[in-house]
């Protein structure tokens, strides 16, 4: 199976005029497993979004690499798919256009078209296909920015707190679809979140991450049946668990984690 | 019983009173364009306008009257085309009403200064009575804008596009552009005068260059002014550097090209009347000023008129290409 991480004593410092700069990472090292579900979570400044961005490799990190499946990390690339916080869709092209574009822009479209169909379907827009992002709800334009980002079978998705703007009934739908989409498609995730619950909900791993600086705190294996039970005993403890290095990771508990 | 009566009876007379007053602006145009007839044929002519050998303001308005029963007969079959016919009724009552009073105050009272403010009659009669004169104009102001706009456009998408995406090409070039641009381009027209081999060349540069300095300021800003994540997204999804610039740079500068075009084409309207007063043979510009020469105003209208219609066709024409191509902005961006 592919699609492995290996996070080699990743740093990346933000140098600020006038002021002290942030360390937005301090020597994180990290090994994902092929096909795994893992999330990034901790309070604002933690970096787990620099890191998620260095995976991708829209950001260089000033020491350290990431090994994709044993070969170096250098730039973006097909890949690893990202998902963004906000759709991004491009408002010229209708749905069908944007889903396709990783295909056209790789010349891979001819000869794949039912991908882009698949996909389509995978993610329940195919009757929307037609449609302008503008002509959508928020929730559909995170679908669709899904459905792009999954549409060249990369090895990793990354996903940018891709469900923070949105309702909370809709996220937890898509919540369902990303889980459905992983377990159907193989692929490994990596998913950056301020949630808990989703955190506990969809993973198998969650690495809980503290700032100033950026570092992991602690990485926990989730061991419980899917699909989970939002609402259980096992699941709260979990939850607790996070809240709890939180908690006594950060100097004092960061409100947005308060419930 | 009662109740219902009173809920009733309300609800017909609005019904009544709709249909009447739907009726009596259906009548409006019909109303306004006969009064405008009948004043045209019924008094008698100012004796210090020059007599003109037909009525071709009446007939215009017949004309229009004969048109608008046409189109309203064609509403009766055709939903969109009834909606159309309603929606302009007023308006079209309101330039025919406002031209009987202009007719009223100088074929018929003479009351504005005949020589500069002709009959409408003399207006007509001069688009009536040399059209292939004024054709051929038309054809030449059209040669000249078309070469120097097209041109214009080309030119200064490209340096957009080049200013917009090459950090190089933004530090050597646009301090030209910043310096150079903002000239008025007929303030090139002396430089122009011994720099080009002919006049029609040297006026298709002068409209080339109005159009070339909003056309790549806007270009340039559009691109400079898109989001970053769109360009994220494309390089995450394996888009090289060509194709983010082909598929998302451009297409989202797309709106700002249209605005720079649009005041590069207003721009170029202008340019032409003044280039073609540099000496050219034909055209509309050469034309307009050439009759106000010869004191001849019925004939300066008669230019104007040409002018107002050309430009406002070709005003049209760009917004219905945007329209076209910038689809996806419907109900995003309005002006």
């Amino acid at each position: 199976m592919v699609g492995s991480l290996q996070i080699q004593a990743l740093s990346r410092y933000f140098p600020q005029e006038g002021k002290e700069g942030v360390q937005a990472l301090a020597k994180v090292s990290l090994d994902i497993q092929p096909g795994s579900f893992v999330s990034l979570i901790g309070p604002s400044g933690c970096g787990k979004s620099t890191l998620l961005r260095m995976i991708s490799g829209l950001d260089h990190p000033d020491e350290g690499q990431v090994f994709l499946d044993g070969k170096k990390v250098t730039g973006p690339g097909a890949d690893r798919g990202f998902m963004f916080q906000e759709h991004n869709l491009f408002p010229w092209m209708d749905i069908y256009d944007n889903v396709a574009f990783g295909l056209r822009a790789r010349n891979l479209y001819k000869g794949h078209e039912q991908e882009v169909d698949r996909i389509l379907e995978l993610v329940g827009l195919a009757d929307f296909r037609h449609s302008y992002p503008h002509q959508l709800s928020g929730g559909m334009c995170q679908r669709a920015s899904l459905a792009r980002a999954l549409v060249g079978r990369p090895k990793v998705l990354l996903l940018d707190e891709p469900l923070g703007a949105l309702d909370a009934f809709t996220r937890m739908n898509i919540q369902d679809e990303i889980q459905r989409i992983w377990k159907q498609e193989h692929m490994t995730m990596i998913m950056v979140t301020h949630d808990v619950e989703e955190a506990v909900y969809l993973s198998d791993v969650i690495v809980v991450m503290s700032p100033r600086p950026g570092r992991i705190l602690k990485t926990l294996q989730v061991d419980l049946g899917r699909p989970r039970d939002r609402s259980s005993q096992d699941f709260f403890q979990y939850s607790s668990e996070v809240l709890r290095i939180l908690h006594y990771g950060g100097n004092r508990p960061e409100p947005e984690f308060i419930i | 019983m009662s109740q219902e009566i009173s809920a009733a009876a309300p609800y017909t007379l609005e019904e009544d009173r709709n249909q009447l007053h739907r009726f009596f602006r259906w009548l409006l145009p019909a109303v306004s364009a006969g009064a405008a007839a009948a004043a045209d044929l019924a008094l008698p002519r100012d004796l210090e306008q020059a007599p003109v050998e037909h009525p071709y303001f009446a007939w215009l308005l017949l004309l229009s009257l004969a048109l608008y029963l046409a189109a309203s007969a064609l509403g009766q079959k055709v939903p969109r085309v009834k909606a159309r016919v309603d929606h302009l009724a007023p308006l079209y009552a309101g330039i025919t009403l406002l031209l009987n009073l202009l007719n009223l105050l100088t074929a018929k009272l003479g009351l504005l200064p005949v020589l500069y403010f002709p009959a409408m009659d003399r207006v007509l009669a001069v688009l009536a009575g040399d059209p292939v004169y004024l054709l051929k104009c038309m054809a030449y102001s059209y040669r000249l804008l078309f070469l120097g706009w097209f041109f214009g456009a080309l030119v200064g998408i490209s340096t957009g596009i080049l200013l917009g995406f090459s950090k190089a090409a933004n530090y050597w070039i646009w301090p030209f552009i910043r310096s150079i641009g903002p000239i008025p381009s007929t303030a090139w027209i002396p430089l122009v005068l011994v720099a080009f081999p002919s006049v029609v060349s040297g006026s298709a540069f002068l409209i080339a260059l109005s159009v070339w300095f909003p056309t790549t300021v806007l270009t340039a800003s559009g691109i400079a002014n898109t989001r970053n994540s769109y360009f994220e997204v494309a390089v995450t999804l394996g888009a090289g550097r060509w194709y983010q610039i082909r598929k998302v740079g451009i297409p989202a500068a797309m709106p700002s090209v249209f605005l720079g075009l649009f005041n590069g084409t207003t721009a170029s309207f202008i340019t032409l009347v003044t280039a073609e007063m540099l000496g050219a043979k034909y055209g509309l510009g050469w034309y307009v000023n050439w009759q106000k020469e010869m004191m001849a105003y019925a004939n300066v209208y008669a230019g104007l008129i040409l002018i107002a219609v050309s430009f406002f066709l070709i005003i049209t024409g760009l917004f219905k290409i945007r329209d076209r191509i910038l689809v996806w902005q419907k109900g995003v961006i309005k002006w």
